[in-house]
């Protein structure tokens, strides 16, 4: 049998030679998006009657100095109870100062007492890579679950109306105890049995 | 002194008669064949838990399928260990004797089958305990879950507690029993010695079952029934759901007890107890529940196709005339129609025909529940749009057969295997009926 050596070899030289492009790769992006510190913080101001986000966005030179990132693309958002819901704006670019805004909308839902998360995030960006940071502000309306009817059909199995639970309970208890005295009544033939042998004896 | 020995001697012919018997070759030939059924099932549902539901062509339209049929046709059919059970019992009805055990054997078998499939559509079988810690009990799924565990419970009982007495028959007797069917009677006779108060006890308990359980298998049914009826779909939507679903119930139940009782009739040879009355009467028995099931037809189906509102419009047309109507006429003459007007003669209630009748009525019946369950699914509120193809019809796969089939297989083993183990009539009872003295229905000491 003949063995093609050269199919297998040349097979096995390419596979490793991709591997390895793989693996530079890898090592060469991770030198370039990680090769500046950098760091992003959110605060929140109110002026009249708009409530600005503001994200700051610095990194530290050589000289282990931070310094205000200019020209950064930062995205905001707010976090739902699935999901992220992104804010738009004019100055969502960092300025010299490393500074970038949004207004925060009016009439967005918050907790039961007002609170949203805020998050900020700097995505895939050449020098800075990824960079994000999240913040409670206590501007959103807050949103209270009218529960006028907590206990109903269509609730939670927690909130069954409590008529129903005692109906049903009360028809699988009666059943069941029924049973339990059926299984007693075998009990007490087999005692009847092993007295009748007993006896015999 | 003669009068002891001619019942010495019937209850000699009893026990020779009616004591389990080895399977003949037609016999094992028969359990094989069910034992590759359910062999090709597993194999099936192994496949299905390996690559999920998706193996079956239930789709999101068409979310039940034969399983759901199946599992709705294995609940009607265990019906029947109340109606003889209990409903010809507490009527005094004294020719049911010799049917008791086996609709009650037929009972337990499906109720088995019917929890079992019920686990095979879920698409997470593991999760199925969760059914009972995370269960509300506003749905009335977990109201089904609740009566056919219970159903099932009592079931056994009312199968076992009447078997006590033929156990202890079965310990005693000469027969050269193997060891462990000996150790197996032994423990489930629970030191039976016919006393008057194992008697007492035993005949108490069958009463409370008897009356308990009619209520009971009302539930199981109705509430099955509710698993559609609840919902507002054509074909579903029904104040009439839950009698149209017991009646149906009760008259497939009847038929399998025909069935299955010129079976074991002809099989065992046993022209003396399963006699031309007991056919003439289930017969009639059957004729009446079919009656009473046209009845329900009739409002289930002329109501809705007086009306004619637009959905069930859809849903009719498609049965009465559509891609359903060879599958739904078939089912309305063959497994209804016919059988009422067949058993209606005299004729018609003797063993061959009313047995061919009575296959004719669990086919058509296990159909019926297909057409019931697939044809509205696939008619839903709002027009199907923008959808794969294959979720415009449903053609079960042959996974689906496989499982279906073996479940099938798997209650006429049971029902089987049993008959081989345990007498299929009660004995101590026909005794009973014969007149003959208790002391020598239990204490015979034969070894």
């Amino acid at each position: 049998m003949k063995i093609n050596f050269l199919k297998y070899s040349r097979f096995s030289t390419v596979t490793f030679t991709f591997l390895l492009l793989l693996v530079f790769q890898n090592l060469y992006a991770q030198d370039e998006t990680n090769s500046v510190k950098a760091n992003i913080t959110l605060s929140f101001s109110k002026a009249d009657s708009i409530n600005e986000i503001k994200a700051l966005v610095t990194h530290v030179d050589s000289s282990n100095k931070e310094n205000p990132a200019k020209g950064i693309e930062v995205h905001f958002f707010i976090k739902k109870s699935f999901g992220l819901l992104p804010i738009e704006g004019d100055n969502t670019t960092t300025d010299e100062n490393g500074e970038a805004s949004v207004e925060f909308p009016k009439d967005l839902p918050g907790d039961s007492i007002g609170n949203v998360t805020v998050i900020a995030k700097v995505e895939d960006n050449d020098e800075l890579g990824e960079l994000e940071t999240m913040k409670s502000v206590k501007w959103g309306k807050p949103v209270i679950i009218e529960t006028t009817h907590p206990r109903a059909l269509w609730a939670s199995g927690n909130n069954a109306p409590v008529s129903l639970v005692v109906i049903i309970s009360g028809m699988v208890a009666g059943v069941w105890a029924v049973i339990v005295y059926i299984l007693y009544q075998l009990i007490q033939i087999k005692k009847s049995g092993t007295y009748e042998i007993k006896n015999q004896n | 002194m003669e009068s002891v020995k001619k019942q010495d001697d019937q209850m000699h012919e009893l026990l020779a008669d009616l004591l389990p018997q080895k399977f003949g070759r037609q016999g094992n030939l028969w359990v094989a064949f069910l034992f590759i059924i359910v062999a090709i099932g597993i194999y099936a549902y192994i496949q299905q838990l390996r690559f999920g539901l998706i193996v079956t062509d239930m789709r999101d339209f068409s979310s039940w399928g034969i399983y759901i049929s199946n599992f709705v046709f294995f609940v009607a059919i265990s019906l029947v260990g109340s109606l003889v059970s209990a409903i010809l019992k507490l009527s005094n009805v004294a020719w049911r004797t010799p049917l008791v055990r086996i609709s009650e054997i037929i009972a337990v078998a499906a109720i088995t089958f019917a929890s079992i499939i019920i686990i095979v559509d879920m698409g997470r079988p593991e999760r199925f305990w969760h059914l009972f810690v995370y269960g509300r009990i506003q749905s009335p799924i977990i109201w089904d879950v609740i009566v056919i565990s219970t159903y099932f419970v009592i079931s056994v009982l009312l199968l076992y507690l009447p078997l006590l007495p033929d156990l202890a028959l079965c310990r005693d007797s000469s027969r050269p029993f193997p060891k462990w069917r000996r150790n197996l009677y032994k423990i489930l006779s629970l030191n039976w010695h016919g006393t008057k108060k194992q008697y007492d006890i035993v005949n108490k308990s069958i009463r409370i079952l008897a009356i308990l359980v009619i209520p009971l298998a009302l539930a199981i049914h109705t509430v099955t029934s509710w698993l559609f009826a609840t919902t507002y779909r054509a074909g579903w939507d029904s104040t009439n759901f839950g009698p149209y679903f017991v009646s149906g119930a009760f008259m497939v139940g009847a038929a399998a007890v025909i069935a299955v009782m010129y079976v074991l009739r002809n099989h065992y040879n046993l022209e003396k107890y399963i006699t031309q009355r007991h056919f003439d009467n289930m017969g009639k028995l059957l004729v009446l529940l079919s009656l009473i099931y046209l009845y329900f037809n009739i409002n289930e189906y002329l109501v809705p196709a007086y009306k004619m509102k637009v959905v069930e419009g859809i849903h009719l047309d498609e049965l009465f005339t559509g891609s359903y109507a060879p599958m739904f006429w078939s089912v309305q003459i063959f497994g209804m129609i016919v059988p009422i007007i067949v058993l209606l003669f005299k004729k018609g209630r003797n063993p061959v025909p009313i047995f061919i009748i009575s296959v004719m009525v669990v086919i058509g019946a296990w159909f019926k529940r297909f057409l019931i369950v697939t044809p509205t699914l696939l008619h839903p509120f709002i027009p199907i749009q923008g959808v794969p193809e294959s979720w415009l019809h449903y053609n079960p796969s042959w996974q689906e057969w496989a499982i279906t089939s073996a479940s099938l297989a798997g209650s006429l083993l049971i029902i089987t295997l049993f008959v081989r183990i345990f007498p299929i009539i009660s004995i101590w009872e026909m005794a009973e009926e014969k007149g003959i003295n208790p002391e020598l229905i239990t204490n015979r000491n034969e070894n």
